[in-house]
């Protein structure tokens, strides 16, 4: 094995779950998910040597996954999203609770730089700045839309309480 | 900190760990009660989204690399190709290693005048005593694609420097004699070791997967250490 392949063998093991989980957030749909992180590691290992520092490597592939999914927006339209998904998921370890429910409901009412940004920072564990760098914003308007984003975000979700607690009363 | 900087903090990055940012929660009651709601919506968020990945999806993803690399390699290299490319390679080789030989010696030789002469030129650097500090050598290291992976030891001086158009970093350290000069050489590959040595100075230059280091001090100085020291810890990835 060639020292780029355990390279790239390292890369897998260490990220594809966490890609593959921002990858089913953004798109909703377990089998385009699995395909756009197979996608970025493809375009990730024919540009291996534009990879200079290897401690960039996770913000990297993320980079790379980012571009597929718009790529893949533009491909499919949205009716081809499978909504059903969340029902087909549930056997294979999906949070299933009401509540889980609520918040993935709540997010989908975000507009998609509010909703990548909060994702990439929740899920990518991505600080202000590399996400600013990631979206090609400034760490100022980015911490600015995440304040925003987890302010409605309560908002939405108090209110649903507030619903479900009324529909358990009538 | 006080209270609005905290929540606008809060809100922005719930796991924030600035010490500013743990010492206010820890002494207002109410700020620590909101902080407590923010990370259980945290928790939420994570939760919903915790998905386990299909089976075998590591699998699939090296085999799609691996499956890349053949098709590539059918692409280029139908048999006939690889035939005359073979006729070709053995008629250059003979001319190739016969001149790589030639400049080799050639370059070899003016390798180590270049770091004698380089030593020579800046030779203030063997009395600065700057105390560098490793984040400073980490500093300077990434541009390079390299890595500190351990402690260098004392080092006095640290700096970026050209050696024959090559951009490389130079190091003064203390030896038992005296100042130690260590030369970080990208770029400049070598077959195996080679002494330098001048009417002062005696030292090695000695071949690493990135090019070589140029370790060179007083005449008699232990230099063995102090090379071993930095190709252990310097890890180079590009």
């Amino acid at each position: 094995m060639t020292k780029h392949s355990r390279q790239f063998e390292a890369l897998v093991n260490a990220h594809s779950t966490e890609l593959f989980r921002y990858a089913y957030a953004m798109c909703r749909n377990r089998h385009q998910a699995e395909d756009l992180v197979q996608e970025t590691y493809l375009r990730a290992w024919r540009a291996k040597d534009s990879l200079r520092d290897h401690r960039a490597a996770r913000s990297w592939l993320y980079t790379i996954l980012r571009r597929e999914f718009f790529r893949l927006g533009q491909r499919t339209r949205p009716e081809t999203r499978d909504p059903a998904e969340l029902q087909a998921v549930a056997a294979v370890d999906y949070d299933t609770s009401t509540e889980a429910f609520a918040v993935r409901r709540a997010i989908d009412t975000l507009t998609k730089e509010d909703k990548e940004s909060l994702l990439l920072q929740v899920i990518g564990g991505f600080s202000c700045s590399e996400i600013a760098a990631l979206m090609e914003s400034t760490p100022n308007a980015t911490m600015t839309r995440l304040s925003r984003v987890r302010r409605k975000l309560r908002d939405l979700l108090s209110g649903n309480e507030t619903t479900l607690k009324h529909e358990g009363k009538s | 900190m006080n209270c609005i900087e905290f929540r606008h903090q809060l809100l922005t990055d719930p796991r924030c760990n600035v010490d500013d940012f743990h010492q206010h929660r820890d002494t207002c009651a109410a700020c620590d009660r909101e902080s407590m709601q923010v990370l259980q919506l945290e928790d939420k968020l994570l939760k919903s989204f915790s998905v386990t990945p299909p089976d075998g999806l590591k699998a699939r993803i090296i085999l799609a690399q691996t499956l890349n690399d053949e098709k590539n390699r059918g692409k280029f290299q139908p048999q006939w190709l690889a035939a005359a490319a073979m006729m070709v390679l053995v008629i250059g080789l003979t001319g190739w290693f016969g001149l790589q030989w030639t400049n080799q010696q050639g370059g070899i030789s003016n390798l180590q005048t270049a770091v004698l002469n380089h030593i020579t030129d800046e030779l203030n650097h063997l009395h600065e005593d700057n105390n560098v500090q490793t984040a400073d050598i980490s500093n300077l290291l990434a541009p390079f694609g390299a890595r500190l992976e351990g402690n260098p030891g004392q080092v006095n001086y640290l700096g970026r420097c050209n050696i024959r158009k090559q951009s490389g970093i130079h190091l003064v350290v203390p030896g038992y004699k005296g100042s130690v000069t260590v030369l970080l050489m990208p770029g400049e590959f070598i077959n195996a070791a080679v002494d330098v040595n001048s009417s002062r100075f005696s030292g090695r230059i000695i071949p690493t997967d990135y090019g070589s280091i140029a370790v060179v001090g007083e005449h008699g100085e232990m230099l063995d250490n102090i090379s071993d020291n930095f190709i252990r810890n310097i890890h180079w990835t590009s």
